[in-house]
């Protein structure tokens, strides 16, 4: 049998080649013009994010002084699965930034976004980056990531105390539009973007007003709607509980240890009358084994809640199951090689997915 | 029901007859819909797949099959249970059985042939050998496209 590009129909050469990691899809666009453009082709790009969804990422973004380096892995969805052997996170690509306070946002459909005045959008998954134009905004500039699933847009919005900015990335125009904010807030850390919303927590700077917001960001639409909360729900982590927003506080201090014994869930039920659920779900026994400081990292599409350390190379995961009441745990091995020396704090985040398709470089304007 | 309505003959391309518990076949929904249409007997042709193939889909078929309450293999067991069918086939063995379960319609047997290809698809080498095909950009092209994937070869 002489290659199977000439006896397999297309079509199930697609399927196959949509199997393939994202690493060996970069190399194979290599070979030739024919696979090029059939490895660029929005046919199998499309089907290729549609697999990914199917099958979420654990993704850590490592910092170091000046860059951060971007490693994946398979979220482990076998409950009974306990780790024996660690899970090895693939390495993707590193990105270097001059503002060694910067951060970057949480990945939003496969990209990623730095939090400078010029925000450099990049896709991990096909080591594409593009630097957007400079936000002309004074004061501190914060930079959240949206993602409008019905038009298929990306969306940059930065925040300060002059004003909000908004840039549409991924329709070849990129260029700062001014929006109205009806509020002038104050965002903090924080934020999560669920189903073509945006959430962050913001403190008020309206006088008279009640301090403790969560700003809803319609990315499409691009408007802003404001929820008043209590104090409690404004320090919690947000998080995606099952396409809902779900602020998640421990029972004491600012991250879970061993000590903690229970775990507070708030759910947002209904946005416009401001409702929310309230939730408390008590730790088994084995919560007693886990080790040092664990910060919430979100929730899989089983339902299990997901912690990480930030302060550790090789992070334990741990997995609470709160309808079989159960803790396991996955050791991820995240390979630094002689940049370990040099690594500062690690970011975990769940439901990362992974996107082949090549943005269109922007046009210069 | 009697004994004869529960089996199933199916024929390969080359005339080979394998007579299957009809629960078996069914995973295909080619030969479901087959026989549901009545337009067949108790005998299937099927043009596409050769005995040779047939048999090793057949055995896949029986391993997923539940019948009469016997289907109650663990999960893990029948995922290794794949993992050493597929493991030894060569590739043009893989590519018929790829083309079978399209043909014959079975989705877990085309995903799992499918991923098998994937998996041992991992070096340029091993892809210029999957598509046969020759590297036809002239060296400018080579130059960019690599550039822009350079970060797939660090490792």
């Amino acid at each position: 049998m002489s290659g199977v590009g000439r006896s397999i129909p297309r079509d199930l050469v697609i399927e196959i080649l949509s199997r393939l990691p994202v690493k060996s899809i970069a190399r194979f666009r290599c070979v030739s013009k024919r696979w090029a453009s059939t490895l660029y082709h929005p046919d199998f790009t499309d089907l290729f994010l549609k697999k990914s969804l199917a099958r979420p990422r654990l993704f850590f973004v490592v910092k170091l002084r000046g860059k951060f380096v971007f490693f994946s892995t398979p979220l482990p969805l076998n409950p009974d699965q306990n780790s024996s052997s660690p899970l090895v996170a693939d390495l993707h690509m590193s990105f270097s930034t001059e503002d060694s306070y910067s951060g970057v946002t949480p990945p939003v459909c496969g990209w990623l976004c730095s939090k400078v005045k010029n925000p450099v959008m990049c896709n991990p998954s096909t080591g594409q980056f593009i630097t957007l134009p400079k936000v002309t905004l004074t004061g501190t500039v914060h930079t959240y990531l949206g993602y409008d699933p019905i038009n298929k847009l990306f969306k940059v919005l930065c925040v300060s105390e002059d004003g909000c900015r908004v840039l549409t990335f991924g329709n070849g125009d990129m260029s700062w539009r001014m929006i109205d904010c009806p509020i002038p807030h104050s965002p903090l850390r924080n934020e999560i973007c669920i189903n073509g919303v945006l959430y962050y927590a913001a403190a008020s700077t309206v006088e008279g007003m009640p301090p403790y917001l969560i700003v809803c960001f319609d990315v499409r639409f691009e408007n802003f709607t404001f929820l008043v909360v209590n104090i409690k729900i404004w320090n919690s982590n947000l998080i995606n509980c099952n396409g809902k927003l779900g602020a998640v506080l421990p029972d004491s201090f600012f991250c879970f240890t061993r000590r903690s014994t229970s775990l507070q869930l708030w759910v947002l039920e209904d946005v416009e009358n401001q409702k929310w659920s309230k939730h408390s779900h008590v730790f088994p026994p084995l919560w007693r084994d886990i080790v040092g400081e664990l910060n919430i990292v979100g929730m899989t599409g089983t339902g299990e809640f997901v912690f990480a350390p930030n302060a550790q190379l090789n992070p334990y995961i741990f997995f609470y199951n709160v309808v079989r009441n159960t803790v396991r745990r996955v050791r991820v091995q995240i390979q630094l090689g002689a940049l370990a020396s040099k690594y500062g704090k690690i970011y975990t985040f769940v439901d990362h997915v992974q996107d082949v398709k090549l943005m269109e470089a922007p046009r210069s304007s | 029901m009697s004994k004869s309505e529960k089996k199933i003959v199916l024929k390969s391309l080359d005339n080979e007859a394998f007579e299957v518990e009809k629960a078996v076949a069914l995973q295909s929904q080619t030969i479901w819909v087959m026989c549901e249409d009545k337009c067949v007997g108790n005998e299937i042709p099927l043009e596409n797949v050769t005995g040779q193939i047939l048999a090793k889909v057949i055995d896949y078929c029986k391993k997923h099959a539940v019948v009469d309450g016997d289907g109650d293999e663990s999960s893990e067991e029948l995922k290794n249970w794949d993992t050493e069918f597929t493991k030894n086939m060569d590739q043009s063995t893989l590519f018929n059985m790829i083309l079978a379960a399209n043909y014959l319609n079975i989705k877990s047997l085309l995903n799992l042939t499918c991923q098998a290809v994937a998996d041992k698809t991992k070096t340029i080498d091993e892809f210029h050998t999957f598509l046969n095909i020759e590297n036809n950009f002239t060296p400018e092209e080579e130059a960019q496209i690599c550039q822009e994937n350079l970060w797939a070869f660090d490792d």
